[in-house]
């Protein structure tokens, strides 16, 4: 048995050694995600706790919890970072800076290993925060595009607001109960306005990190960053992360009441993103408002307490859209262009075609691909759950995903197209994840066993794939045969989704508020604090000044103050 | 005699140096190093079990009548780590200047010598009389260090800051007088009895001396103005070492001399020490001088310094320390790098500075570090320092410090506004990092790592303080 720290390690070299050594990083960090993998079922399970420091009687401890969950979580990083790595070694050419690439890159997976291990709050904050630099860096990695910039403040920016209400949440529940320790709050819950509010912060903080409404607009702009950090980051991993918290402290929402929260929240993002997926035409930005919907799904799932087959999708998602991304990445080198309708990429027997098919079938939810059953595993658990209105938003956000992304594959594709090519390192992790996701499905009754449940499949698996073949349907009819009901692409409605539902306009909008305010501080205090400031100086240079003045030099003057003063006394004297 | 050698390593290096005429900065380099070399052999003297003042020491200088002041030097956990942080800045003060002063290098280092052996004395003293001749010493030779040796508008800067300041110390000297009058004592290692009406007059003077100092909104706004026009190390020891003194005078005269008045006044501490951090950062929102920006922003960080003071229990002072301390570290990077860059481009206006990244990677990186570490990023000093403050306050304060929490969400936003405008994107000017001593930085890196992520080699230190 391998201590749960030692999780850390394999990631934590490869910063190292990318710093010191640079050459061959990729494939060290690709080994390191290995060895990760290798390790996980080796880690003793359960809770290692060792004193970290202490301030002033308050005790900060290391701890490490390692249970289904974790090693969940822990096997997504280490296995999607085996194939990031080696991609990126095809990805990034040798004039990038490969150094700050790999170390960073390598930093976010120890990060997000940190933060999915955490037994207490304190230490998940640590490496939450990490996580959220770490996709700072690297979605502004080419530095000299001025989108790349705006997009790595705009991301950062709203994980920090995320990240301000995670703490003060956690140092709420820690000021309440005594502790940070995840285990012991879980059991202690109670039901009161404290752990509410705290509950609000774990909310927003991990809503920020998984975009969805209303704190999602990050997501797409962070697309500006190279392929493999957004199939890595940005579909993966690092926006799981958001629902990873929300998992674990799942029995503490639910216990305050916030579950319903959950629900509302994963509704409104569904419909969001599926709208803005179906009218844009950047190849990752689709993938982008995709990763959005499918991210509400798992939310939708755990807020109505399906938390297994929760985290089956946030598998089976990890996989298939990390192949996606590596897909559109490869189809992006061919064509050097991102605008889908220029692309023209050639289908047919060729590895990309294929492989990317696959990816479109798992995510459109067609069998016998890893989605469709875990789509299914949420569409029982909404069955469960027994909520119409939930059914039937969830039934047509399973007739859209399928027509977004069908729709994406029918405008990239065509006969006549080029065929997509790459060097080996970019096209090698394709294959693999594709079989991955072939092999998926199949694995839901093995996933469900080592879940302690039982998986099923009934009914709902045949309403699933008629929805999914309506939303092909749709798709097939618009972008392959051309279907003239196009006039809803120049509708007003088509307009707004294209303007994202103006939350793109309102958060520059707001910043610019912000920014002005501290523009006027800035203007308060040159003028007004320092003014008020000089202006007593200047008082007490003019008061000095008229002081000055009685000094005339002249003999009458002082004869007279002397007189007018003898006076004064004298009279003063008299009268007292 | 610890404490003592400690002061005198400082001065008799200046006097090496203004009397040597030769090698002066390597005498100085010299000097610091053994300074920061002591420094660091003096921790295995400190006993971290022991409660209350150490490592003493007592001449007596003079007595009028049965009144007897002392210099009476002692230290606990307090005052040790700015002690220690001192010393260390004033290696990296030293190493900054080496290639920035030109002009009568002699006066300059014996100054820089002498201003931080009174530094280390502020902190050491314990009788209240030398302790405010170092005070004003401390004054006097930064105002020296700006007006001689400071940038385009140096004489306003420094002026202001003599007089703002001076005025500020009127209010010390009042406090000391108070005590000499109505509890017959001057040293801090006596317990005081004060009618209340002392406390609180004494309170109040000791609010307006210290809020000049730290500096509380609105009593800051010498503070840009001495930053800008200041030669680096001198920002690097403003900045570092100076602003501390503020509130090590509030936390060692507020919580000894007059402890219940810090309850008393909570509600209104609390509030200047948000109104601190709130002000602070959204005017950083606004700057485009580099230097005047990360002035600012000490401001904002020292506004926690007042809220862990403001929370008043145990957990707040050492979160107030540790802040302290913490800001020393990462303002003194800051300002360093600040200083570099203004040495090789000649201007602090960000809006000239765009893509330091493409030209100078490795100054910009330092800074992108530096940056993070000034919004509190884990793993460097400043996230544990501001948890520890924002727990204190939570537990006194309530919701209330939701208010502070968002103070954190703007200093989030200035830093990254700062980065991408500084760092990042595309630069036209043609600048180079040739011939950059990189040591300071990577000295003042490599410790805010090291105390990030092992904060317990200074929080055992910390927790020995007077105040458990």
């Amino acid at each position: 048995m391998v201590d749960p720290a030692f999780i850390l390690l394999p990631f934590g070299c490869t910063v190292i050694y990318a710093l010191l050594v640079r050459k061959y990083a990729g494939y060290v960090g690709s080994f390191a995600g290995l060895v990760t993998l290798c390790l996980l079922p080796m880690l003793s399970r359960g809770l290692v706790e060792v004193p970290w420091f202490v301030a002033a009687g308050e005790e900060f401890f290391w701890s490490m919890m390692v249970d289904n969950l974790s090693l969940l979580l822990g096997g997504v990083v280490g296995g999607i970072g085996i194939f990031v790595f080696f991609y990126s070694t095809g990805y990034m050419t040798e004039k990038e800076d490969l150094r700050r690439f790999y170390a960073v890159l390598a930093l976010f997976a120890m990060a997000m290993l940190g933060v999915v291990f955490s037994a207490n709050l304190f230490q998940l904050v640590f490496f939450w925060e990490l996580v959220g630099v770490s996709s700072y860096l690297l979605v502004g990695f080419w530095h000299q595009k001025e989108t790349a910039i705006r997009a790595a403040r705009k991301a950062f920016l709203t994980i920090i607001v995320g990240d301000a209400f995670l703490l003060g949440g956690v140092i709420l529940l820690w000021t309440y109960y005594g502790t940070a320790s995840i285990p012991v709050l879980l059991e202690s819950v109670e039901a009161n306005t404290v752990t509410i509010l705290a509950g609000i912060g774990i909310v927003i903080g991990a809503i920020s990190k998984s975009a969805q409404f209303p704190l999602h607009d990050w997501l797409p702009d962070a697309m500006e960053g190279p392929t493999p950090v957004s199939s890595f980051l940005h579909s993966a991993t690092m926006v799981k992360a958001g629902l990873f918290l929300i998992a674990r402290m799942l029995p503490l929402l639910v216990a305050v009441g916030l579950a319903p929260v959950l629900v509302i929240i994963a509704v409104l993002t569904i419909i969001i993103s599926a709208c803005i997926a179906l009218v844009e035409t950047d190849i990752k930005r689709v993938l982008a408002y995709s990763t959005m919907n499918q991210l509400a799904f798992i939310l939708l799932a755990l807020g109505i307490g399906a938390t297994t087959a929760a985290l089956f999708h946030l598998t089976t998602h990890s996989v298939f859209k990390a192949l996606l991304f590596m897909a559109a990445g490869v189809m992006i080198h061919t064509a050097g262009t991102q605008d889908m309708r220029k692309m023209h990429i050639r289908s047919g027997k060729n590895l990309v075609a294929i492989t990317t098919l696959i990816g479109v079938l798992a995510l459109g939810g067609v069998p016998p691909f890893s989605g469709f059953f875990s789509k299914d595993a949420i569409f029982e658990g909404l069955l469960a759950h027994g909520d119409i209105t939930l059914l039937v938003v969830f039934s047509i956000a399973v007739i859209m995903s399928a027509a977004y992304i069908f729709r994406w594959y029918f405008m990239l594709f065509s006969k006549s197209g080029k065929k997509a090519h790459a060097n080996l390192g970019m096209t090698l992790p394709l294959p693999i994840l594709a079989f991955l996701t072939v092999v998926g499905g199949g694995g839901m009754w093995l996933f469900f066993e080592w879940w302690h449940e039982h998986a099923h499949i009934g009914i709902t698996a045949v309403i699933s794939l008629g929805l999914v073949g309506v939303g092909w349907l749709i798709a097939f009819a618009i972008y392959r045969k051309d279907l003239k009901i196009l006039w809803l692409s120049h509708s007003g409605l088509a307009h707004f989704c294209r303007e994202r539902f103006l939350f793109d306009k309102l958060y520059s909008s707001l910043g610019r508020f912000v920014q002005g305010i501290g523009a006027f501080w800035a203007w308060f205090d040159n003028n007004v604090v320092d003014g008020l400031v000089r202006g007593i100086g200047h008082v007490a240079v003019i008061l000095g000044d008229l002081l000055r003045r009685i000094e005339t030099g002249r003999i009458p003057t002082y004869v007279g103050a002397l007189i007018l003063g003898f006076i004064t006394i004298v009279m003063a004297v008299q009268f007292l | 005699m610890t404490l003592s050698i400690l002061i005198l390593i400082p001065i008799l290096t200046a006097l090496l140096t203004f009397f040597v005429r030769k090698k002066t900065k390597d005498i100085a380099t010299v000097g610091s190093i053994v300074l920061a070399g002591f420094a660091g052999y003096s921790v295995t003297l400190f006993n971290t079990a022991e409660r209350g003042m150490q490592l003493l020491e007592y001449y007596t200088w003079f007595t009028v009548d049965s009144f007897e002041v002392a210099l009476s030097l002692g230290t606990d956990g307090i005052s040790y780590p700015m002690i220690l942080l001192t010393a260390l800045l004033g290696v990296v003060a030293v190493l900054v200047s080496r290639r920035e002063i030109k002009k009568d290098e002699r006066q300059y280092y014996a100054l820089l010598m002498l201003l931080i052996a009174s530094i280390i004395g502020v902190f050491a003293s314990l009788d209240l009389i030398v302790f405010f001749v170092f005070w004003e010493a401390v004054l006097v030779l930064m105002f020296l260090l700006v007006l001689k040796w400071g940038g385009k508008e140096r004489k306003y800067a420094a002026m202001k800051f003599l007089v703002y300041t001076g005025i500020g110390s009127a209010g010390l000297l009042l406090v000391i007088i108070l005590l000499a009058v109505f509890a017959g004592t001057v040293s801090l290692t006596d317990t005081f009895v004060l009618e209340p009406w002392v406390q609180y007059t004494i309170f109040c003077s000791l609010l307006f001396a210290f809020f000049i100092k730290i500096p509380i909104v609105p009593f800051h706004t010498w503070l840009p103005d001495a930053h800008v026009q200041a030669p680096t190390a001198g920002s690097i020891l403003l900045a570092g070492v100076m602003l501390k003194m503020g509130g090590y005078g509030l936390l060692r005269l507020g919580l000894l001399v007059v402890p219940d008045m810090t309850v008393v006044f909570q509600t209104f501490l609390f509030a200047m020490g948000t109104l601190t951090i709130i002000y602070g950062a959204w005017v950083c929102l606004a700057q485009h001088n580099l230097k005047k920006l990360i002035a600012y922003s000490s401001v904002n960080h020292m506004g926690f310094v007042l809220l862990g003071i403001a929370a008043g229990s145990t957990l707040g002072v050492t979160g107030a320390v540790f802040e302290m301390l913490s800001h020393g570290l990462i303002a003194a990077l800051l300002f360093a790098l600040a200083g570099l860059v203004h040495q090789k481009s000649g201007t602090f206006d960000i809006d000239k500075l765009h893509g330091l990244v493409s030209v100078m990677p490795r100054t910009a990186w330092l800074l992108t570090i530096a940056a993070l570490g000034g919004l509190g990023l884990p793993s460097m000093t400043g996230f544990i320092a501001e948890f520890l403050v924002l727990f204190a306050s939570f537990q006194t304060f309530g919701l209330w410090t939701i208010l502070p929490l968002l103070g954190i969400i703007l200093t989030g936003g200035y830093m990254v506004r700062m980065l991408s405008r500084v760092v990042f994107g595309k630069s036209k000017a043609k600048l180079s990092e040739k011939k950059v001593n990189i040591i300071p930085f990577a000295i003042l890196t490599i410790v805010i790592f090291i105390l990030g992520i092992f904060p317990f080699l200074i929080l055992s230190i910390i927790t020995a303080s007077a105040f458990t």
